[in-house]
């Protein structure tokens, strides 16, 4: 079956709301179902991705809960929990976060990456866009398009993540890993305290300390884990 | 092509998922997240339980104490209300009968009583010459002489000192009375009442370790002057021995201007530091008792006094250093002489 014929499936049951991105690989649409009246995340990529099969067989209040993760002839379809809320970026949009409020949310953030480093998977694209408050107050870890899965690689081959928040290595400096992450979550800290990137403004006092550690250009300067940087949150 | 097993509708043969009723097929492993704020909320009460449960022993303890006080069982825990409370008073109806004593008997120790009044401290040691055998025939005599006066006398200034707690020992409070009057016949006079606030003694007080301190009191403040500048301490007050004067005792501004001669009964075995630090116009000091510790700086400095410190000790009196203060008067900027109290 190709992607094509999956999706005139789909409409039958689903009626599109929204197309969340339109890449050239990847293609994000948001579903909602005509007779329960709930919605679904739909992600057509052209290459498989080995991390969304990783995530289907778990279940994390801080992870979007994969429903299925479907291979087909021309690409990949990967159907996803859609979670009513507002992004970090959204909600930046009002103000800047305190360090309490920050504290919070990228203490769940990290519990997310916990899991996914646990498993072998690296998210690389740690950002404010990526990162969903629920109405009911949970905070949820989205878009697993640039994870990969950690491998033996001398460096990253392809480019992936955001600028600005992807560490020297994920631009092509060494191998991902973990503290790629440790690196975008630094970020995402100052970005959440001072609105500004750390290399324009660097946060005050803790937070300030944190940032400066986890954005060590020598990925062995940075918290060796995601549990250590939450402890030190 | 298989049917859902919830819906029967029809679904991909390899699909997890159905899509016309939204359900899952495969379980999945839920991972559990650590709640954060639990450990917080925990630490949170407990330290709300402390708080509560210290709370509630200094309560008790306090309230232990009243009771203790009440049933004048021995309690050395530091409770300040009752320090205040204690308020006894050695009358000034004492002060006239012995002035008229004085002038119908010659015992020799109201020669030296009258003398001390009539010249306030400057022919003192005139009197000094007087042996120690005539001290003791008149203890015997005061005891006698002022027995019975004292229950008259105990009346009077129960009415007075009316915020005297110790109602349950009237008997001790007489006996306190006598006692004061017969310190009162070897000593200045003193015409007007002195209130002495005092408390129970508690562990330290005394310097020694482990010393028995039931039944004792500690002199903590002056409450009422006295008009000729002449203070006797009592040996007894509210029925318990008097073993120390605290410091800052006779410092309140009021008092501290009036003291200018001071007796120290032989029960008192300290005077802490401070006790007569600003009573600038302390001439005369008398130890009636052979073993007293006085801090150094008990006494106000020598260049803030008004002329010179004497202080009056008989020959024998030693410090708990076992210091004469024939030789270490000067340490306290003060000019020693023999006396037999």
């Amino acid at each position: 079956m190709t992607v094509e014929e999956y999706l005139t499936e789909i409409f039958k049951v689903y009626s599109l709301v929204s197309v969340l991105s339109d890449k050239n690989d990847c293609r994000v649409l948001k579903l909602k179902n005509k007779k329960y009246d709930k919605y679904i995340v739909l992600r057509q990529f052209s290459k498989p991705l080995s991390a969304y099969e990783e995530l289907y067989s778990i279940k994390c209040e801080n992870l979007p809960l994969i429903y299925d993760v479907i291979n087909l002839d021309d690409g990949q379809i990967v159907l996803e929990e859609f979670i009513e809320g507002l992004t970090i970026d959204e909600v930046m949009e009002t103000g800047k976060y305190r360090y309490m409020g920050t504290r919070r949310v990228l203490r769940s953030v990290c519990q997310a990456l916990t899991v996914l480093h646990n498993r072998g998977i690296v998210h690389r694209d740690v950002k404010p866009e990526n990162i969903v408050i629920g109405k009911d107050g949970r905070v949820v870890l989205i878009d697993f398009n640039a994870a990969r899965k950690i491998s033996a690689a001398n460096r990253d081959t392809t480019i992936m993540g955001t600028v600005g928040y992807a560490s020297p290595e994920q631009l092509g400096v060494a191998q991902s890993d973990a503290r790629t992450d440790i690196y975008a979550v630094g970020v995402l800290l100052n970005v959440m305290v001072t609105g500004k990137h750390p290399s324009e403004k660097l946060a005050k006092g803790k937070a300030g300390r944190i940032v400066r550690k986890c954005t060590s250009v020598n990925p062995d300067e940075r918290y060796k884990s995601v549990e250590k940087l939450a402890s030190a949150l | 092509m298989k049917k859902c097993p919830k819906c029967r509708a029809e679904i991909q043969e390899n699909a997890r998922f159905c899509l016309y009723c939204m359900t899952s097929f495969e379980e999945k492993q839920e991972i559990k997240t650590k709640k954060e704020n639990n450990k917080r909320w925990l630490i949170f009460v407990a330290a709300v339980l402390v708080f509560v449960v210290i709370i509630f022993s200094v309560f008790a303890i306090a309230l232990n104490n009243k009771t203790g006080n009440s049933s004048n069982t021995t309690d050395y825990s530091p409770v300040i209300s009752s320090e205040n409370d204690c308020v006894a008073s050695n009358g000034d109806k004492m002060s006239s009968q012995q002035n008229k004593e004085n002038n119908k008997t010659e015992s020799n120790k109201e020669t030296l009583f009258t003398s001390t009044s009539s010249t306030k401290g400057s022919s003192l040691d005139n009197n000094s010459n007087v042996n120690t055998t005539s001290i003791n025939t008149t203890d015997d005599e005061k005891s006698n002489v002022t027995s019975p006066k004292s229950g008259e006398v105990s009346k009077n200034s129960s009415k007075g000192s009316a915020t005297s707690d110790n109602k349950t020992n009237n008997t001790d409070f007489d006996a306190s009375l006598t006692t004061s009057t017969a310190s009162l016949s070897s000593t200045p006079t003193q015409t007007v009442a002195v209130s002495y606030i005092y408390r129970d003694a508690k562990y330290g007080d005394d310097f020694s370790v482990g010393a028995n301190l039931e039944n004792s009191v500690v002199i903590t403040g002056v409450k009422t002057a006295s008009a000729n500048g002449e203070y006797i301490i009592p040996d007894t007050l509210g029925g318990k021995k008097v073993i120390a004067v605290m410091g800052l005792a006779f410092c309140d501004e009021k008092i501290s201007k009036t003291v200018k001669k001071v007796v120290v009964p032989s029960s008192v075995k300290n005077i802490w530091d401070n006790a007569f630090a600003s009573c600038y116009n302390l001439t005369d000091i008398y130890f009636c008792g052979n073993s007293i510790y006085t801090e150094v700086n008990a006494f106000a400095e020598k260049s803030k006094r008004n002329g010179t410190l004497i202080i009056h000790c008989s020959a024998n009196c030693s410090d708990r250093n076992y210091r004469y203060y024939k030789n270490s008067a000067s340490n306290y900027g003060a000019k020693y002489e023999e006396w037999n109290g």
